[in-house]
């Protein structure tokens, strides 16, 4: 049942201390005593109480929501995750570093993925499908790339390998990498040193590129000609440049911007502790696919903390771990898929009668704000699938969720994750449209570009003979 | 459930019940020319055969795995110039027949015949050799040399020996074509206004979708329209002005295809005085495609994440073969188009373009099935063309008839012709622009011919390496992006719709209905 009297008495408190563009958070850890009408609760997904917390139905108020509505680094961000726009528009504007902070860490996110995307695209095209015309050069970028990914070499002479390679810093950087392996020290100072592109130090509201591309050029053995090459270790130096930045423009923020990141982080991170009382700013929810602060935390303690358990251990807490609870059978080590994408509409559909009900009548954002939170519970799902190992389930869940991103939904660095994934599974044509559209967006991302083009050539070659078709 | 669903759904099961009865209806742009695997041209083709036959293997859309439904256990023989296949048991054609080792033999040795006048099997011919069946069971697929990774070269699908009598010389125009059988989990017919498919339980499928009609849409806002009224489940390309709509809708899901397809106008070079290389350039600044794909496809001028961009040459942007140096030409330029076009000994008179003494004017067409996706895109481009001074007859092309003269070089009556062509993991173009003989040029539809062009794809075709494949194509894109056989408009993502009472339907890149036996209907 909602109590419009207590939710209107916040929100007074709130116009006190706040007024616009100046956002605050009215309740780090959102209205959880305001529960959801109890025209959903037949057919609840999620409990009442969490669904009045979740942003999208918080920001159905029009006094919350109004300051955000009318700042264009919001706009650009949530309409068309124009990240560049956004940080221009969130630029010198103290009051606004949370939402600087966030767009920082949403590419510190993305690049992360890209870096992925890089990583998996040149084990596949160099790793898996070596062919005789390869330069010495790919062993080198080989290594470092297994190092990224977290996974062990299956030459143990690499190193040596790549030495024969005469191209300019390029076995130093190998080697520099291949020394950090398993080192445990983050961040890897010493081989960014020695990896071309890093950016300058962490500065708010800055977007360094990747600088001159490409990182390397060889020559192929069989004809001589020229193959271009770059390190996904360049991608690096990037998301920690964004990361330094969202946690410098924030440092109040520093558990929120930890546990955003953690389930994008790379093999050999040092991953963030589980929160119970995770202080999460509503900025930081706002247009993302988490509903709740206590989602955050699930998610972290899914994909950094005790995986699958994590559902029981957050299903009175988190709307995504009570929404697909009835569907995870931890036991047996499986993900019901298809209820799944039931809850998550019903979930949907909760949303949207709660932010009704809020806003007094059907309004134009309710429809994609409550598409977040779907696809939210679904990705939430599809992490939980992985934990267990279930890839079929994983796999279905996340061609779900992509068909569901568009719009509000696309987030870069959910997109770019796919690729990352499909960049493993040689799927290099949904990875190169990935891709090739974040590059307006996230210029850097170019440097994934060389192997993933690479993979993608070598394999349309192998493949079987193919004409037009109209 | 939202409460507009329930008042949609209620009038939706009526018109289900009226029109449809349990089966599952969905539109495609056209009806497919045939359901022979060998004579696929266009992707409805492709999409309805997915349905009808098995590929001896094919990538799983969810993971991207190589898997195969017909074939059990494999080994490379022949120190990897064979690879011996140990089929799965239990499987039978729809007509009731085993499947055998014979069949997949028969079936490289019709693409192997040159009695059999397929593209499709004329790409395979340089890699496949023969095939020798051991037992009814094992067969050994012979390849002209070592091959890297063989399996993915095996994607073709399995004809039934005894549907042809065991004669590998196969026809375009055989009773199969419109009643193939197939081992596919269903069982298809093609009649004149649609194909009807009824499933057909295997050993290596469990179809849970008992029938499904394939119509032919007509009007894209009237297919919405049904798809909301639940008189068909489901729409293969929903045209990008209505994509809002499906997302609008409870009932509606919108759905990725991933497609590679780019759009073009093609230009009869034969004909004076288009075969003008600066009349062709001329033309290409003429065309504004900015204002184009805003009025056809509703892009807003600098809207990001817009599902259509504009291409300079035969390559979806994201593909490495794109030559990113060559710049798209996206508002027209009327001064450089003049300029040209005088250049080229034409003279504007009262606001209309002569050529020795006679008003310019040339006869457009375009396959009628696209106007499903850019609305009224024939129109615009005349439009524009009329604005700068050249006249213009347009007509709509059926799509079988696209398939058998436009194709196939026999709409030579026509000056220009708009056209999409599509493409999956394999990006080859050499089809649209070798010199049209001696089974090259098999899709050239004007004839085009250029020496500097054809030794190009020649390179590519003999390509060693990678980067030798990709350089060639590079080369091939700037030199094609200044004689112009084509004018390059855009590429345009596909996305389909489908009701949501159809669940389980993950959609297979290029081939669509790959994981069919996942589908259900639940309306």
């Amino acid at each position: 049942m909602i109590c419009p009297n207590r939710w209107w008495a916040g929100l007074l408190l709130l116009a006190i201390g706040c007024s616009p563009p100046t956002v605050t958070s009215p309740d780090p850890a959102g209205s959880s005593a305001d529960p959801g009408p109890d025209s959903v609760a037949a057919d609840a997904a999620i409990p009442g109480g969490l669904v009045g917390s979740a942003w999208p139905v918080r920001m159905s108020d029009d006094a919350l929501r109004g300051p955000f509505e009318s700042h264009s680094g919001w706009a650009a961000l949530l309409m068309q995750r124009d990240y560049p726009a956004a940080l221009g528009a969130f630029g010198g504007d103290a009051p606004l570093a949370v939402g600087q902070a966030r767009i920082h860490t949403e590419l510190a996110a993305a690049y992360r993925q890209a870096l992925r995307v890089g990583a998996n695209a040149t084990v596949q095209v160099y790793g898996e499908n070596r062919r005789d015309e390869d330069p010495a050069a790919v062993d080198c970028l080989l290594l470092v790339s297994y190092v990224l990914l977290g996974v062990d070499d299956p030459s143990a002479d690499r190193l040596q390998a790549c030495q024969r390679s005469e191209l300019e810093g390029l076995g130093p950087h190998a080697a520099a990498w291949d020394a950090w392996r398993g080192s445990g020290a983050w961040p890897p100072s010493d081989a960014l040193a020695v990896t071309a592109g890093q950016p300058g130090p962490p500065t708010a509201g800055a977007m360094p590129d990747a600088g001159p591309l490409p990182h390397w050029r060889a020559v192929d053995l069989v004809e001589g000609l020229e193959v271009q090459l770059a390190s996904p270790a360049g991608l690096l130096g990037l998301a920690l440049f964004h990361e330094q930045a969202a946690r410098a423009v924030y440092p109040q923020g520093e558990a929120a911007i930890s546990a955003m990141l953690a389930p994008w982080l790379l093999p050999g991170e040092p991953a963030p502790a589980v929160s119970d009382e995770l202080e999460v700013p509503l900025e930081f929810l706002f247009g993302s696919a988490m509903l709740v602060p206590a989602d955050l935390s699930f998610m972290v303690d899914v994909t950094r903390g005790s995986g699958a358990a994590a559902v029981d251990t957050w299903k009175d807490r988190s709307a995504f771990a009570s929404t697909i609870a009835p569907c995870v059978d931890v036991a047996g080590g499986a993900v019901d898929v298809p209820c799944v994408i039931e809850n998550a509409g019903r979930a949907f559909d909760q949303l949207r009668t709660a932010m009704e009900i809020r806003s007094g009548g059907e309004q134009g954002y309710h429809r994609p704000f409550a598409e977040l939170g779907r696809v939210g519970t679904i990705r939430a799902a599809e992490a939980v699938a992985e934990a267990m190992g279930d890839e079929q389930a994983m796999g279905l869940l996340r061609l779900n969720a992509l068909d569901l991103s568009i719009g509000t939904s696309a987030e870069p660095h959910y997109l770019l994750s796919i690729a990352a994934w499909d960049a493993g599974n040689r799927n290099s044509s949904r990875a190169s449209d990935a891709l090739h559209a974040q590059v307006g967006h996230i210029p850097g991302v170019e440097v994934a570009r060389f192997p993933l083009d690479a993979l993608h050539v070598r394999l349309s070659r192998e493949s079987a003979p193919g004409v037009p078709m109209h | 459930m939202g409460r507009s669903r329930h008042l949609l759904v209620a009038a939706g099961i009526s018109a289900a019940v009226l029109s449809t009865g349990a089966a599952l209806t969905y539109y495609e742009g056209a009806l497919p020319t045939t359901l022979n695997p060998l004579y696929a041209a266009k992707m409805v083709d492709y999409r309805a055969q997915e349905l009808v036959f098995d590929r001896l293997w094919y990538h799983s859309p969810i993971n991207n795995e190589l898997e195969s439904r017909l074939v059990q256990s494999w080994e490379l023989t022949e120190g990897g110039k064979g690879i011996k296949l140990e089929l799965a048991s239990g499987i039978k054609w729809h007509d009731g027949k085993p499947f055998t080792a014979d069949d997949v033999c028969f079936t490289v040795k019709a693409m192997l015949d040159s009695g059999t006048p397929s593209p499709i099997a004329e790409g395979y011919r340089d890699i496949l050799a023969g095939c020798t069946p051991e037992s009814r069971s094992t067969a050994i697929v012979h390849f002209t040399r070592i091959v890297h990774n063989p399996r993915e070269r095996l994607g073709f699908s399995v004809l039934p020996e005894h549907a042809f009598d065991g004669n590998t010389a196969i026809s375009p125009d055989l009773e199969f074509s419109a009643r193939p059988t197939g081992t596919g989990p269903m069982k298809g017919s093609r009649g004149t206004r649609g194909v009807t498919f009824q499933s057909f339980a295997n050993g290596h499928h469990s179809p849970q979708v008992g029938q499904m009609q394939l119509q032919e849409s007509g009007d894209p806002l009237l297919a919405i329209k049904a798809l909301i009224n639940n008189s068909v489940q489901g729409i293969i390309e929903v045209a990008p002005n209505f994509r809002a709509d499906v997302s609008a809708s409870d009932e509606l899901a919108l759905k990725s295809y991933d497609l590679r397809s780019w759009w073009f106008v093609a230009i009869n070079s034969k004909k004076a005085p288009l075969d003008d290389r600066r009349v062709r350039q001329a033309l290409n600044f003429m065309l504004d495609r900015t204002e184009l794909r805003e009025k056809s496809i509703g892009v807003k001028p600098g809207e990001r994440n817009s599902p259509c961009e504009f291409i300079s040459g035969p390559f979806v942007p994201s593909s490495p073969y794109y030559n990113r140096s060559v710049p798209a030409v996206e508002r027209s330029d009327q001064g450089q188009a003049e300029a040209l076009l005088k250049e080229a000994g034409m003279e504007k008179v009262g606001g209309r373009w002569q050529f020795k003494g006679q008003p310019v004017s040339f006869r457009m067409g375009m396959e009628k099935s696209l106007d499903n996706e850019a609305p009224d895109i024939l129109s615009y481009i005349s439009n524009q063309f009329e604005a700068a001074g050249i006249g213009s007859q347009v007509y709509k092309i059926p799509p079988d008839n696209w398939t058998t003269e436009a194709i196939t070089g026999h709409l030579t009556d026509y000056d220009l012709l708009v056209g999409k062509w599509s493409f999956g993991q394999v990006e080859d173009v050499n089809e649209l622009f070798y010199t049209r003989s001696r089974g090259k040029g098999t899709r050239n539809i004007f004839n085009y011919s250029e020496q500097e062009v054809d030794r190009l794809l020649a390179q590519y075709d003999v390509a060693k390496t990678d980067t030798a494949a990709r350089d060639a194509y590079h080369k091939l894109h700037r030199k094609l992006a200044e004689d112009l056989p084509y004018l390059f408009l855009w590429k345009l993502d596909t996305k389909s719709a489908w009701r949501t009472e159809v669940k389980g339907n993950t959609i297979a890149p290029y081939y669509y209905f790959t994981q069919f036996d996942s589908w259900r209907y639940e309306g």
